[in-house]
C-alpha cells in the first residue's frame, strides 16, 4: 500500500486571491488523492468551512484583498471547532515577524512561493496522515 | 527576473530591440512602508504567456498578476535583509497598451521566450531619510519550507 492510499478523498481549503495559485494547489494535490477546494479571500473560506464538517486542513495564502491569511487565522481560532485545524501557509514572503504570529496562531507549516507541487504533498501527508512521509 | 522564470522551466533571453507593441497582458503591484514604495509592471504577449505558464493555468491576467507578485516579493525580500518591512498589495491589471504607450518612462527591462516579450518595469521612491539596516535573518528564502 503506498502513501497516497490513507488520503484518498481527504478534503482541503486552498486560500488564495489567484485563481491560478489555486490551481497549482489543485493540480499538486489532486493527483495524490487530496479533494481541493477554493476560496479567494479570508472571509469566503470562513464562510465555505462552516458548511465543511469533513475538511481536513487549509493552504491559506497571506496577502489577500478583504480578509488577509492573519485575519482569517484570528477569526478561526476564535471558533472552538477550529482551534486544531491545520493550517499551512503558502506566501510569497515569509518575514519573520508574519511567521511568529501565524505560528502563535497554530499554524502548522510555512511554504514560499514558488512552492514545488511535491513540497506541498509531502507537508500535508505529514501533517494529516499518521506515519505519512514521502521519503524526501 | 531570470532566477523566477527559472523556477517554472522557462529561459528567458534579453532582448534590446523594440518589443512593447506586442504586449498584451500586463499587472502591477505595490510594496509601501515608511521607508519606500515600490511598483512592479510586468508585461508579455501571448505567446510568452502561452510558454511560461504551467500545465491547468488558463487566465493570463491572472497568472501575470501572481508572477508580478512573486517577481515584487523577491525584491521585498531583500528589502527585509535590509531592515525594511511594509506591506504589499495585490495585483492590478493594466491595459497593455498603456505599457506600450508610454513604456519607455518606465525603462523596462526587455526579455523574450517563445520570440513573443516579456517587459518589467521597477518603479521606486525612497525616503530621503532611509538608513538601510543589516537584518539577514529576517526572512524565509523563496521556495522554503518549515514545520513548525
Amino acid at each position: 500500500m503506498g502513501w497516497e492510499a490513507g488520503q484518498r478523498g481527504l478534503k482541503i481549503l486552498a486560500v488564495d486571491d489567484s485563481e491560478s495559485v489555486r490551481a497549482l494547489v489543485r493540480i499538486s494535490l489532486a493527483p495524490h488523492g487530496f479533494e481541493v477546494h477554493e476560496a479567494a479571500d479570508g472571509a469566503k473560506a470562513l464562510a465555505m468551512i462552516h458548511e465543511m464538517p469533513d475538511l481536513v486542513a487549509v493552504v491559506c495564502d497571506l496577502n489577500m484583498p478583504v480578509m488577509n491569511g492573519l485575519v482569517f487565522l484570528e477569526n478561526l481560532r476564535r471558533d472552538p471547532r477550529y482551534a486544531a485545524l491545520p493550517v499551512v501557509m503558502l506566501s510569497i514572503v515569509g518575514h519573520v515577524n508574519d511567521v511568529k504570529l501565524a505560528r502563535g496562531l497554530g499554524v502548522l507549516a510555512w511554504l514560499t512561493k514558488p512552492f514545488e507541487p511535491l513540497r506541498l504533498v509531502a507537508t500535508l501527508t505529514k501533517l494529516l496522515v499518521p506515519g505519512g512521509d514521502l521519503g524526501q | 527576473m531570470r532566477e523566477l522564470f527559472s523556477c517554472y522551466e522557462v529561459a528567458l533571453v534579453e532582448r534590446q530591440d523594440e518589443a512593447l507593441l506586442a504586449l498584451v497582458h500586463s499587472s502591477a503591484v505595490s510594496f509601501s512602508s515608511d521607508a519606500l514604495t515600490a511598483t512592479v509592471i510586468l508585461a508579455m504577449g501571448e505567446k510568452a504567456f502561452a510558454a511560461c505558464a504551467p500545465v491547468g493555468i488558463k487566465v493570463a491576467d491572472d497568472w501575470i498578476g501572481e508572477l508580478a507578485n512573486q517577481l515584487l516579493g523577491r525584491a521585498v525580500n531583500l528589502l527585509c535583509k535590509h531592515g525594511v518591512s511594509g506591506r504589499m498589495g495585490t495585483p492590478i491589471f493594466l491595459p497593455a497598451a498603456l505599457l506600450a504607450a508610454d513604456g519607455e518612462r518606465w525603462q523596462p527591462l526587455r526579455f523574450e521566450v517563445a520570440a513573443s516579450p516579456v517587459v518589467a518595469a521597477f518603479v521606486w521612491a525612497v525616503a530621503k531619510d532611509f538608513v538601510p539596516s543589516e537584518t539577514p535573518d529576517s526572512v524565509m528564502a523563496e521556495g522554503d519550507a518549515v514545520m513548525f
